[in-house]
């Protein structure tokens, strides 16, 4: 593999989520080099000085080749945007490299699914649609391993009405709302479309504030029914008033059965200072380290992944401690 | 192969479809062993004994083990049924056992791909939820062949009202239309959702009469989209009275795929072939999985289809699916217009 090798494209690089992974990346791998990427050089130029072992370059996710200069090498491909032309997964196929994508929510996942089965195979994909670029799902895997059949799973997420994330996110939400009023939901063993009563539930916060919270298509819950095997399970989000201090939380309440079949109630939290997408890059380069073995490890293989099949719950909640956000888990006496 | 007490479990062969498939799989391959599951027992054990050579069981969705026997060993699980609990697909990870659903539209695939890709080891998983089980692709692939260059696929589809099928059917079209979006289309290389008007198209049926119809995100755009790399794929449907029930004979079923490109002679080209049966929609799903179970298991070539995730334009041949579909009795007729003019006509009738 040649020096060029250890490098990752990152389209979007330099917005609010992109630019945490790149800076979490260099802070952790200092000889990763980078590629920031996006349709404003300026804007990628200043971030690539900023971190060192850098570029910006001009990039556009509707061109096939993305308008990029032939002759680059890359092992990853991360998109902080949507990939609605699927160029950058083309582009990521060509280079054999991998590819991340963090805007696609549970209901739009079909073309890539489709394309991993075909000219796709050959790279790994990782879906990576899950809140706090998969933190919630791993802090809920991490806190839950103990519990013999967790049985029900409601995550919450509070965010700041100033936090509701940049143009991407903002339009990947109201994309999803507009195409799938009723969105998707386990519950009682049923994969259904929530309508009327499941479409919101109160949940409260670290504060004690109650808050009404809509449920959300994101990949978190098929994430978690997949490995629980959870017969309930559901994502909801709220919008709280704007704090002087900007804020993120996340609280995940589950409900099982121990092995000597007493009941397990156990509340989750995650609250991390600053806006969420600060989380969510930082995640994404902690997903980044295993997918492409910066670790040392193996690279993952080819194929269709989700980030329970490759992450390390453990290690990534470890991580994500240590960069300074708060996740514990709480039991409940019942 | 599924021989040698490997079994082909069909989950709803009591249905119209279900049995359709037990039929076509009966007469194609005598010493294939058959279960056929449903709620009911004793509809189960009749088309089991319509079948021969097949068991009846009943199941139990809400289950992992699906309610079945632990000796039984099953080497294909067909759904015919939406598997809301996702039990049908975990059981046929379970035993190594080739999956094919046909129920779910684009935007359901989420839990199914996260189930999925937790074992992605165990077992060749076939998300077939396209058109009849992949009919209107595979016909569709075949005369995309005819092209080199591909700029627009249109497929619509004319389900006579008196043709909705059954239960199942019903539940999917409900659930489908009403929970979910109107369709995803592939614009300008682009897949997007469109809703009201901009989901709304028109096709002319068979005889010439004009159907307003509804864009419907099933997966044959996504096939076709991977398959043909056109930049415009659009997929729709309506329902209504077929040419064949309006002549004053029975519902049939007709699939009128248009592809605009160049042909392979080099010239700009647009071709319409009209796919139709005179028994409905039935007897081309039922086709549709049985091609599929054929080749995951592999009953032609005795290669097995390996571990993976697949649509239907992965694993059966066009040209093969094409073929069968006049076996069956459906008409696969074909009009080219080249720009200045002349069409041409590629009837059965000709063609022999």
């Amino acid at each position: 593999m040649s020096g060029d090798d250890n490098c990752i494209l990152m389209v979007g690089g330099y917005g609010a989520v992109g630019r945490e992974a790149a800076k979490t990346i260099r802070r952790l791998y200092p000889d990763v080099k980078l590629i920031i990427a996006g349709r404003d050089v300026t804007r990628a130029g200043t971030l690539a000085a900023e971190l060192g072992g850098a570029v910006g370059v001009a990039c556009d996710l509707a061109t096939p080749g993305l308008g990029l200069a032939p002759g680059l090498a890359y092992r990853g491909v991360v998109v902080f945007a949507k990939d609605e032309h699927l160029h950058a997964l083309d582009h990521a196929i060509a280079k054999g490299a991998a590819y991340i994508a963090i805007s696609d929510y549970a209901v739009e996942i079909a073309p890539l699914v489709a394309r991993s089965g075909d000219d796709a195979r050959h790279i790994p994909i990782l879906l990576l649609g899950h809140h706090l670029g998969s933190l919630v799902t791993m802090a809920t895997l991490h806190h839950t391993r103990d519990i013999a059949d967790v049985t029900d799973v409601r995550i919450g997420a509070i965010f700041d009405a100033a936090d509701l994330g940049g143009a991407t996110a903002q339009a990947d939400a109201a994309r999803v709302a507009r195409a799938t009023p009723h969105p998707l939901i386990r519950h009682e063993g049923r994969w259904l479309w929530a309508e009327g009563p499941h479409l919101t539930r109160r949940i409260t916060g670290s504060d004690g504030g109650v808050h009404e919270a809509s449920a959300l298509s994101l990949l978190d819950v098929a994430s978690i029914a997949a490995v629980t095997k959870a017969r309930s399970v559901r994502f909801d989000f709220a919008v709280r008033e704007p704090s002087s201090k900007a804020r993120h939380e996340v609280v995940i309440e589950v409900e099982g059965r121990e092995g000597d079949n007493r009941t397990a109630i156990r509340r989750i939290t995650i609250e991390s200072d600053g806006f969420h997408t600060m989380a969510s890059g930082r995640a994404i380069a902690f997903a980044l380290e295993r997918l492409l073995g910066l670790d040392g490890r193996s690279a993952v293989p080819a194929g269709l992944w989700l980030p329970e099949n490759v992450l390390d719950a453990a290690h990534v909640v470890s991580r994500a401690r240590a960069s300074g956000i708060s996740i514990n888990g709480q039991d409940a006496r019942v | 192969m599924a021989t040698d007490n490997t079994w082909v479990l069909l989950i709803g062969a009591s249905g119209v479809v279900g049995r359709l498939t037990a039929a076509r799989l009966r007469q194609r391959w005598p010493d294939l062993a058959i279960l056929a599951g449903g709620r009911d027992l004793q509809r189960a054990e009749a088309i089991a004994a319509e079948v021969g050579n097949a068991r009846g069981v009943a199941l139990d969705l809400s289950r992992r083990d699906l309610g079945l026997a632990h000796d039984v060993s099953v080497g294909a699980v067909a759904m015919f049924v939406k598997d809301e609990t996702l039990n049908g697909q975990l059981f046929a990870q379970d035993h190594g056992a080739a999956f094919i659903d046909i129920s779910s539209a684009a935007f359901e695939l989420g839990p199914q791909t996260a189930f999925y890709s937790e074992r992605p080891e165990s077992a060749p998983v076939l998300l077939a939820s396209n058109w009849l089980a992949g009919t209107s692709t595979f016909a569709a692939l075949d005369l995309a062949n005819s092209f080199d260059r591909i700029d627009r696929i249109l497929v619509s589809a004319l389900l006579d009202d008196q043709d909705i099928g059954g239960g199942a059917a019903e539940a999917d079209y409900v659930r489908q239309t009403q929970a979910g979006p109107s369709g995803l289309v592939r614009k300008n290389s682009r897949f997007v959702w469109i809703a009201g008007e901009d989901a709304a198209g028109a096709f002319e049926a068979v005889d010439g009469r004009k159907f307003d119809a509804q864009a419907f995100g099933n997966l044959d755009v996504l096939s076709l989209s991977a398959a043909t790399d056109a930049p415009d794929v659009v997929f729709q449907f309506a329902v209504g009275e077929t040419s064949s029930r309006r002549r004053g004979e029975k519902f049939s079923h007709e699939i009128l795929i248009e592809i605009t490109g160049m042909s392979r002679d080099g010239r700009e080209a647009h071709a319409r072939r009209a796919v139709v049966h005179p028994d409905g929609q039935a007897p081309m799903t039922a086709l549709g999985v049985s091609l599929a179970i054929e080749d995951m298991l592999g009953l032609r070539t005795g290669k097995r289809l390996a571990p993976g995730l697949y649509l239907p334009h992965a694993i059966v041949d066009p040209a093969r699916a094409v073929g069968a579909l006049r076996e069956i009795g459906a008409t696969i007729d074909d009009e080219w217009h080249r720009p200045g003019g002349l069409a041409v006509h590629g009837a059965e009738k000709l063609a022999q």
